[in-house]
C-alpha cells in the first residue's frame, strides 16, 4: 500500500475492499486447483464434484469484483498508482475466474477418469505439475498485495520450468500410448488436464505481469520465456 | 463483500428529515423551480447537482427559508420538516434557521474572535445557560469540524486570519454550534484549494453520522465522491433522484446521463 | 476546422517589428500619458501655490493678533479708594465702580513713569492717561473682587493699552498716521516708544483673544472670540446630539427594513436634494419656523443648532447610507443563516463594520457645520454680543455668535485691530477644521477593518 492514506478515508476503505475481494478469489482458485489435483490422485470423485460446483461462487465473484470496481472509478476518479490498482484488480479476477474455470474442467475430467482404469505413475506427476503451478499462483498473488517485483519476476521465470514439466509429462503420456493403445483414451483427458494446469501456469505468471505493471507503471517488454517445445514436430 | 462497506453503503432509513411535495418557486413571473418532489434522508448526504442556473441553488435556499429575504421570490408547495410544514404561517424563520444550519459557498466568518463566530449563534438562541457550558458548545464544534487543534491557543484571533480552507471549516463549526439537524452547504468548496477541498469533504464525511447534509455542488465528481443520494436538476425540474453509486453507473433518465458523461450542460 | 492556408486572411497581423525599437503607436501613445501627467502635475502645482498663498496671506496678518500691548507696572490698591467700609466685604466693594479703578490706576501709571525719570513733555496729564486702555478698570475691578484680600497691597499689574498703542508695536500706526489720527497723537506715541525703551510696554502673549467677549469699536485691544468659540461649542453640541442618532436611525430604516416602493424612492430623492440646497435658504427656514412660528429668541445657540442640524442631516444620512451599502452581503446572509433576526443582524454586525464609514461622515459633516454663515446671518447671530451665556442648560436659549460669524462681525469694522483680529479668528477656525478632519482620519485608520 502507498505510505499515505487519502485525505477522503472511504477511498482506501473502498481499495481495501476490492483487494480482500480479490484475495478471496485467490484463494479460493488455489483451494479449488489443489483439491482438484488431490481428487485425482485419489480417484475422489466427490471432492471433484465439490470443486465443480465451487467454480459457481468463484464465477460470482469476478462479477462482483467488475461492479465493484466500475462504482470505484465512477465515484472516485482514481488517477496514477490507483488507477493502475483497479485496472490490474479486474485484470488479475479475470486470470483468475480462467484459472477457476481450468480447475473446474480438471475435476470433471478427473470424474471421467475414476470410471477408467489408471495409467501409471501419471497422476504423482500431474500432481507435482499442479503443485508448482499453485505455488505460482500463491506467489504471483503474494507479490501483488506486497508489491514485491522481485518476487513477481522470479514466477515469471518459473513459467520457464513449468513448461518443462509439462513437456516431460507430454512425452509421458506419449510413451504410455505408445505402449498400449486401451490408455489412449485415459491418457488423452489426462493431457488435457496436464495442458489446463499448464494454462493456468501462464495465468499466473499473466498476474505477475500485472504486478510489474501496477509497481513500475509499464508492461514488462521483454517476452516470456517459452520452453513449450511440444509445437515443433519431433 | 466486504462487510463493513456494505454497512456504510447501507443508507440509514431512519426516515425522512425533510419531505418535499410539489414545490414551486417564482422569482416575479419567472418559474424557476418546477414540480420538485424529494427526500432528504436523515444521517445521509445528498447532494444537488445540475448545470449552472437550473434551480439547485434556489431549491436549497427553499429549505432554511432564506429566500425570504428576496422580496420577488415566491415558495408554493409542502416542504416538511420532520412533518411540520416550515412555510406555516406560525413558523419564525429565525428559529427554523437555527434548526437548519447553512454553509456557504464563500467562507464569510464574521470579522469577530474565533471564539465569538462559533458562540454567536449559540448565545442568541438562548441554547447555554452560562459561560461555561458556552465554553464546551464552542470546543465541541471546533472539534467537530476538524478545527480545534488548529486554533485552541488562539480563540480570541481574528477568525478573517485564518486561511481559505480552515475559513470554511469556522463557518462549518459555526452553523453546527446551534445543533441543527439539517445542514445545508451551497457549493462549499467551490473557492477551496483541492487539499482544502478535500478536507472539506472528509469533514462532510464524519458529519453525516450526525445531521441529515444537504450540498449543492456544480462538481459531479464531488457529488459522487461526497454523497449517498444524488439529485439531478435540470432547467429547475428535479430529473432524477436516486442512489449515488447507481446513478453515476447506470442512470435512469437519458438526460441524467448526458449530463454526467459531459455531453450537456 | 478553419483553413490554414487561406490567402485572404481578414484577421490583421501585427507587423513584424523589432521589439526594442519603439513603433510610432507606441510613440503617440506614451507622448499623450506623458503630457496628461504633466497637466496633472501642474494642476497639483496651482493648487499647492494658491493654497500657500492664502496661508501665509492669514498668517501674516492674523498671528499678530495673538500678542498685544500691555503696561507692566506695580499697582497700589488703596484701601481708601476701593473698600471703605474697610471690611473687605465683597459686595460692599462690589458698589466701587470703575471710576475709582481708574483713578488707583492712573495714579499708579503716573507714579510708575516718573518713578522711572521717563519724560512727559509736550504731554498733558489727559493725554498719558489716555494711553491706558478704557477696558483696563475693568478688568482691574474683577480681578480686586475675585481676590478682596488684595486690597491694600501692591500688586504687579498687567494694564491693557490703549489700541492705537498696540497699532503703533505692530506697525499700523505710524508717526505720520498718527498727525491725522484723532485718537492718537505723534507725542504720545514717543511716549509710548520711551515705555518700551524702559519695559513697561511689552506684547505678551494674547490669552484674553480667546477668551473676552466681543468689545465696542473703541476697544478692540479688549475684543476676544470668547462668546463665539462658546457659542459654535453649544451649535455643535446640540447639532451631534441631534443629527447622529437621527440621521444613523433613517439611514438603518432605509437601508435595511423599508420596503423597495416608490415612497421610499421618493424620500431618498428628497434626501440627496436637501444636501445641494444653499445654506441661506435654511436660515430663511429657520426664521420664519424657529423664531417667528416657535417664538424661540432670535441669535439663541438653539436656533443656530437646529438650523445647521437640518443641513448636516442629509450629510450623515448619505454617508451613513454609503458605509451600511458598503458592509458585504456575505456578512448579511452568514447572520440570517446562523438564525439572527434582522434586528440582530443589523445591530450586531453591519453597524460595527459600518461605524468607520459614519464616523468619518460625522466628523466631516460637523466640521463643515462649523464653517456655516449664511444661515446664522439670517436668524441674527451677526449682532453684538458682549455677554456670555450661561453655563448652564438655559444657556442655549442665550443670545450668542459663532465663530465665523464672528469673523465676518470683525471684517466689517473701520478699525485695522478688528480685521487683525478677524485673521486671527479664522487661524483659530482653519486649526479646529484641521484638528477634526485629522480626527476623521485617525478614526477612520483606527477602526478599519479587513474583510
Amino acid at each position: 500500500m502507498t505510505s499515505t492514506g487519502h485525505i477522503a478515508s472511504v477511498f482506501d476503505r473502498d481499495l481495501e475492499s476490492i483487494l480482500a475481494l480479490l484475495m478471496r478469489m485467490g484463494g479460493l482458485v488455489e483451494t479449488a486447483l489443489l483439491d482438484a489435483a488431490q481428487a485425482l490422485e485419489d480417484r475422489d470423485e466427490e471432492l471433484a464434484n465439490r470443486v465443480r460446483l465451487g467454480d459457481k461462487g468463484i464465477d460470482a465473484l469476478e462479477e462482483q469484483i467488475n461492479s465493484e470496481c466500475a462504482r470505484l472509478i465512477a465515484l472516485r476518479a482514481p488517477a496514477a498508482s490507483d488507477l493502475r490498482t483497479v485496472l490490474t484488480v479486474i485484470k488479475i479476477a479475470s486470470s483468475l475466474e480462467r484459472a477457476g474455470d481450468y480447475a473446474k474442467n480438471l475435476a470433471k475430467r478427473t470424474v471421467v477418469l475414476t470410471r477408467l482404469s489408471p495409467v501409471g505413475s501419471s497422476s504423482a506427476s500431474i500432481r507435482r505439475l499442479a503443485k508448482a503451478v499453485v505455488v505460482m499462483l500463491k506467489d504471483a498473488l503474494d507479490s501483488y498485495v506486497h508489491r514485491d517485483l522481485a518476487l513477481a519476476r522470479d514466477v515469471r521465470a518459473r513459467d520457464h520450468e513449468v513448461d518443462q514439466m509439462y513437456n516431460s509429462i507430454f512425452r509421458e503420456f506419449l510413451t504410455h500410448m505408445l505402449e498400449d493403445p486401451r490408455n489412449i483414451s485415459a491418457c488423452m483427458h489426462l493431457h488435457f488436464i496436464a495442458k489446463n494446469i499448464e494454462r493456468v501456469g501462464d495465468h499466473a505468471t499473466s498476474v505477475a505481469e500485472q504486478v510489474i505493471y501496477l509497481v513500475t507503471g509499464e508492461m514488462p517488454g521483454d517476452e516470456r520465456p517459452k520452453s513449450d517445445v511440444t509445437m515443433i514436430a519431433e | 463483500m466486504n462487510d463493513m462497506r456494505t454497512m456504510e453503503r447501507i443508507v440509514s432509513t431512519e426516515g425522512n428529515k425533510i419531505t418535499a411535495r410539489n414545490v414551486q418557486v417564482y422569482y416575479g413571473t419567472s418559474h424557476a423551480i418546477k414540480d420538485v418532489d424529494v427526500d432528504i434522508l436523515d444521517k445521509t448526504v445528498t447532494a444537488f447537482i445540475g448545470p449552472s442556473g437550473c434551480g439547485k441553488s434556489t431549491f436549497l435556499r427553499c429549505l432554511n427559508r432564506m429566500n425570504d429575504t428576496i422580496s420577488v421570490c415566491k415558495v408554493t408547495g409542502n416542504i416538511l420538516l420532520e412533518g411540520e410544514n416550515i412555510y406555516d404561517s406560525r413558523v419564525d424563520p429565525v428559529q427554523l434557521r437555527a434548526k437548519v444550519g447553512m454553509v456557504f459557498q464563500k467562507p464569510n466568518p464574521f470579522p469577530k474572535s474565533i471564539y465569538e463566530n462559533v458562540a454567536y449563534g449559540p448565545r442568541i438562541h438562548g441554547l447555554t445557560r452560562n459561560k461555561a457550558e458556552l465554553d464546551a458548545v464552542v470546543e465541541s464544534s471546533l472539534k467537530k469540524a476538524a478545527l480545534w487543534k488548529e486554533v485552541k491557543d488562539r480563540l480570541a484571533a481574528p477568525g478573517t486570519g485564518l486561511s481559505g480552507g480552515q475559513q470554511q471549516r469556522l463557518c462549518i463549526a459555526r452553523a453546527i454550534a446551534t445543533a441543527p439537524e439539517v445542514l445545508l452547504m451551497d457549493e462549499p468548496c467551490s473557492a477551496l484549494d483541492p487539499i482544502a477541498t478535500a478536507q472539506v469533504e472528509e469533514l462532510i464525511d464524519d458529519l453525516r453520522s450526525q445531521f441529515a447534509v444537504v450540498i449543492v455542488t456544480h462538481s459531479m465528481q464531488q457529488a459522487a465522491r461526497v454523497s449517498q443520494r444524488t439529485a439531478f436538476f435540470h432547467l429547475g425540474n428535479l430529473v432524477e433522484y436516486g442512489e449515488t453509486g447507481q446513478i453515476f453507473t447506470n442512470p435512469k433518465d437519458p438526460r441524467t446521463e448526458s449530463y454526467i458523461s459531459g455531453r450537456i450542460g | 476546422m478553419t483553413d490554414m492556408s487561406a490567402g485572404s486572411a481578414a484577421i490583421p497581423r501585427a507587423k513584424k517589428n523589432s521589439i526594442l525599437v519603439a513603433s510610432d503607436n507606441m510613440r503617440r501613445r506614451n507622448a499623450a500619458e506623458a503630457r496628461f501627467k504633466i497637466y496633472g502635475l501642474a494642476a497639483i502645482a496651482v493648487s499647492m501655490v494658491t493654497l500657500a498663498f492664502m496661508l501665509v496671506t492669514i498668517l501674516n496678518d492674523g498671528l499678530s493678533s495673538f500678542k498685544q500691548a500691555r503696561y507692566s507696572f506695580p499697582v497700589s490698591l488703596t484701601a481708601a479708594v476701593l473698600d471703605p467700609s474697610g471690611d473687605r466685604n465683597r459686595d460692599e466693594m462690589a458698589k466701587v465702580t470703575t471710576v475709582g479703578y481708574a483713578k488707583v490706576l492712573i495714579a499708579a501709571f503716573k507714579a510708575e513713569i516718573e518713578a522711572r525719570g521717563i519724560s512727559t513733555e509736550g504731554l498733558s496729564d489727559k493725554d498719558v492717561s489716555d494711553m491706558v486702555s478704557k477696558d483696563a478698570p475693568g478688568e482691574l475691578r474683577a480681578t480686586v473682587l475675585a481676590n478682596p484680600a488684595l486690597v491694600g497691597t501692591s500688586i504687579d499689574g498687567s494694564i491693557l493699552a490703549i489700541g492705537r498703542v498696540d497699532g503703533f508695536i505692530k506697525g499700523r500706526v505710524t508717526m505720520e498716521t498718527a498727525v491725522r489720527d484723532g485718537n492718537v497723537s505723534p507725542e504720545q506715541l514717543q511716549l509710548a516708544e520711551r515705555l518700551i525703551e524702559a519695559g513697561i510696554l511689552t506684547s505678551p502673549f494674547n490669552w484674553d483673544f480667546i477668551t473676552n467677549s466681543d468689545a465696542s469699536d473703541q476697544r478692540p485691544e479688549a475684543a476676544g472670540l470668547g462668546v463665539a468659540l462658546i457659542g459654535s461649542a453649544y451649535m455643535m453640541l446640540i447639532v451631534l446630539i441631534t443629527c447622529v442618532p437621527v440621521g444613523v436611525a433613517a439611514s438603518i430604516y432605509l437601508e435595511e427594513f423599508a420596503p423597495k416602493n416608490r415612497w421610499t424612492d421618493l424620500i431618498e430623492v428628497n434626501i440627496s436634494n436637501l444636501a445641494a440646497v444653499p445654506s441661506i435658504v435654511f436660515g430663511i427656514l429657520g426664521l420664519a419656523v424657529f423664531i417667528n412660528f416657535m417664538g424661540l429668541p432670535q441669535s439663541s445657540s438653539l436656533v443656530g443648532a437646529l438650523v445647521i442640524s437640518l443641513m448636516t442631516l442629509p450629510t450623515i444620512i448619505i454617508a451613513t447610507r454609503s458605509a451600511i451599502r458598503a458592509v458585504p452581503p456575505s456578512i448579511r446572509d452568514a447572520a440570517l443563516g446562523v438564525g439572527a433576526s434582522k434586528m440582530q443582524m443589523v445591530f450586531h454586525h453591519v453597524l460595527p463594520l459600518a461605524m468607520p464609514g459614519i464616523l468619518t461622515g460625522t466628523i466631516l459633516g460637523l466640521a463643515t457645520a462649523l464653517g456655516e454663515t449664511a444661515p446664522l446671518l439670517l436668524i441674527g447671530m451677526v449682532a453684538f454680543v458682549d455677554e456670555y451665556p450661561s453655563a448652564s442648560l438655559g444657556g442655549i436659549l442665550d443670545p450668542a455668535t459663532a465663530l465665523p460669524v464672528q469673523v465676518y462681525g470683525w471684517a466689517q469694522r473701520a478699525d485695522p485691530a478688528f480685521i487683525e483680529r478677524s485673521n486671527g479668528a479664522i487661524i483659530i477656525l482653519l486649526i479646529f477644521l484641521v484638528i477634526m478632519n485629522v480626527a476623521a482620519i485617525l478614526l477612520r485608520r483606527r477602526f478599519e477593518r479587513r474583510w
